[in-house]
């Protein structure tokens, strides 16, 4: 593969799949925050 | 009052968020344009995911979450009656897509039949394909597929289209990490990767690559469609709607490269010559799913498995979009005061009869999907001036940021909204349109041609004058006080 290629199928997929992941765990931690919450409250 | 229902959890509305937007666009139509223009229009397609869909997707989830009603009742509880008929354009929009999608998911679900019989290995596909849409055999699948869609909204959003998504998405992606072991293990996968991801210079300084960045990204996420919003009723009352829009956005072009990884290189492996995969690439999306892929694919060792693997993935990927369009169509009659059993047959018995013109000429489903598809960039604009017409920092404070705790929308909301996306919209449209003169130069003004400037404008101009002409009444039968499920 060619090293321009390379690099830009790096950063699209780092973006793109990097992004998703990144948005993912935000939502992961604030749901657990939310359950411990609630679970405190009980 | 009947108890509305709720989403079971953010997972469930995530998973049907994101089965909403992968549909067979990103699967028939991105790894197509990717392979002609490469990397030079991945980047175009990642900068308007934040220029235009995202936005769009947090206006929809911020509106289904306030007001709890379908896109026309949301349109006349937020603009006031007057403006009732831009939500029912909206409405109409998608609805007149999602009486030829349900064609392309019955045509999908035939293929992988055919696939799985084997019989598609034996076939001249140009031939096949031809024998076959001039057949009667398309109104059976387009009719067993608007079916399969009824039965899941009929059983409502719990039991029905969170159960759906939570099959259909990750089998989706089960079967595209399929297609991309084989895709990449095939001898010369790396011409084809040079190809998705190389950047030419003389495409990324064209404009015209731009455009076709933006028209994926727009009709690719399903912002601005209705869709979201029409989800966004049943989740609960302090989702984060911000994180969920990313989510469903970067979800949703995830999906976009993982088909792209499993057919471009497959294309360029299996193609004697570069030109010929090229030429490949250019043959429209129907063409490229259903001759090109069958035939190039039927190559491999084992190749029914492939073959049905990849329309079983197209099928999942229509039909997840189609429930969704169900939904949407249902969700209006019930805020006319129809409960959900009674709404349902009739939008399927609409759909089977207003899908048969598709399903029976491949020229009228051409007209629709030229029509309509550009419809939608109508139905964006309409969104962005109901949240201009609220005032567009009042949007973003009294309906956006408004649970504490949830990832906060930033200023940059206000610039897009007002300026960009509006901007992006007109010059989408006349680029379009300008394009279409050129395709028909001799009769683009032909109210009656498949794809052209007048047919477009003509048929817009009906049902906006028609919904215009029918805002009094269609306000006074909306149930605005009313929720029944």
């Amino acid at each position: 593969m060619k090293t321009d290629a390379v690099a830009m199928m790096i950063f699209i997929l780092s973006l793109t799949w990097g992004g998703l992941l990144f948005f993912l765990n935000l939502a992961y931690q604030k749901e657990r925050r939310q359950k411990q919450k609630t679970r405190k409250t009980l | 009052m009947e108890k509305q229902e709720r989403f079971s959890s953010r997972w469930t509305l995530l998973l049907s968020t994101m089965g909403m937007a992968i549909g067979a666009g990103n699967i028939w139509r991105f790894p197509r344009l990717a392979g002609q223009y490469g990397g030079s229009f991945l980047i175009p397609w990642c900068i308007f995911l934040l220029l235009w869909s995202v936005p769009l997707i947090v206006i929809e989830f911020s509106i289904g979450r306030k007001t709890r009603k379908g896109v026309i009742g949301s349109f006349a509880v937020l603009m006031g009656p007057r403006y009732t008929w831009m939500g029912g354009f909206v409405a109409f929009v998608t609805m007149a897509i999602m009486f030829y999608y349900s064609v392309v998911t019955g045509w999908a679900l035939r293929y992988f039949l055919t696939a799985v019989s084997g019989n598609l290995a034996t076939v001249d596909h140009s031939a096949y394909w031809e024998q076959f849409t001039s057949s009667y055999q398309p109104i059976v699948f387009h009719l067993v597929a608007l079916l399969v869609a009824s039965l899941v909204i009929s059983r409502g959003v719990v039991r029905g289209i969170e159960r759906a998504n939570r099959i259909l998405l990750p089998s989706l992606v089960l079967l595209l990490v399929i297609g991309i072991v084989r895709s990449l293990t095939l001898p010369n996968a790396s011409v084809g990767l040079n190809y998705f991801f190389g950047i030419k210079l003389e495409y990324l300084l064209n404009y015209q690559v731009w455009l076709e960045g933006l028209s994926q990204s727009a009709w690719s996420t399903g912002a601005g469609w209705g869709l979201i919003l029409t989800y966004a009723v049943y989740m609960k009352e302090n989702e984060d709607v911000v994180l969920n829009s990313f989510i469903t956005g970067f979800g949703n072009n995830s999906a976009s490269l993982l088909a792209g990884l499993a057919i471009i290189p497959a294309i360029f492996s299996l193609t004697p010559t570069v030109a010929q995969a090229e030429a490949a690439l250019q043959a429209g999306n129907d063409g490229l799913s259903f001759i090109v892929i069958p035939q190039l694919f039927g190559q491999l060792p084992a190749a029914r498995l492939f073959v049905s693997v990849f329309f079983l993935a197209l099928f999942f990927a229509a039909l997840s979009s189609l429930i969704s369009m169900f939904e949407l169509s249902t969700r209006l009659l019930m805020d006319f005061g129809l409960p959900r059993r009674k709404a349902l047959p009739v939008v399927s018995f609409l759909t089977a009869v207003l899908g048969l013109p598709s399903a029976l000429y491949l020229r009228f489903f051409k007209n629709q999907d030229w029509v309509w598809g550009l419809g939608l960039i109508i139905s964006g604009l309409f969104f962005v001036l109901l949240v201009k017409h609220l005032g567009v920092a009042k949007f973003r404070r009294e309906f956006v940021n408004v649970v504490k705790d949830d990832l906060r929308l930033g200023k940059w909301f206000e610039l897009v909204v007002r300026y960009l996306i509006p901007v992006e919209a007109v010059v989408l449209l006349l680029w379009w349109l300008y394009r279409s003169v050129g395709w028909s130069p001799g009769s683009w003004f032909n109210p009656f041609g498949a794809e052209t400037l007048g047919t477009c404008l003509f048929q817009w101009a009906l049902i906006i004058l028609l919904m215009i002409s029918l805002n009094r009444v269609i306000f006074q039968k909306l149930n605005l006080k009313r929720n029944r499920e």
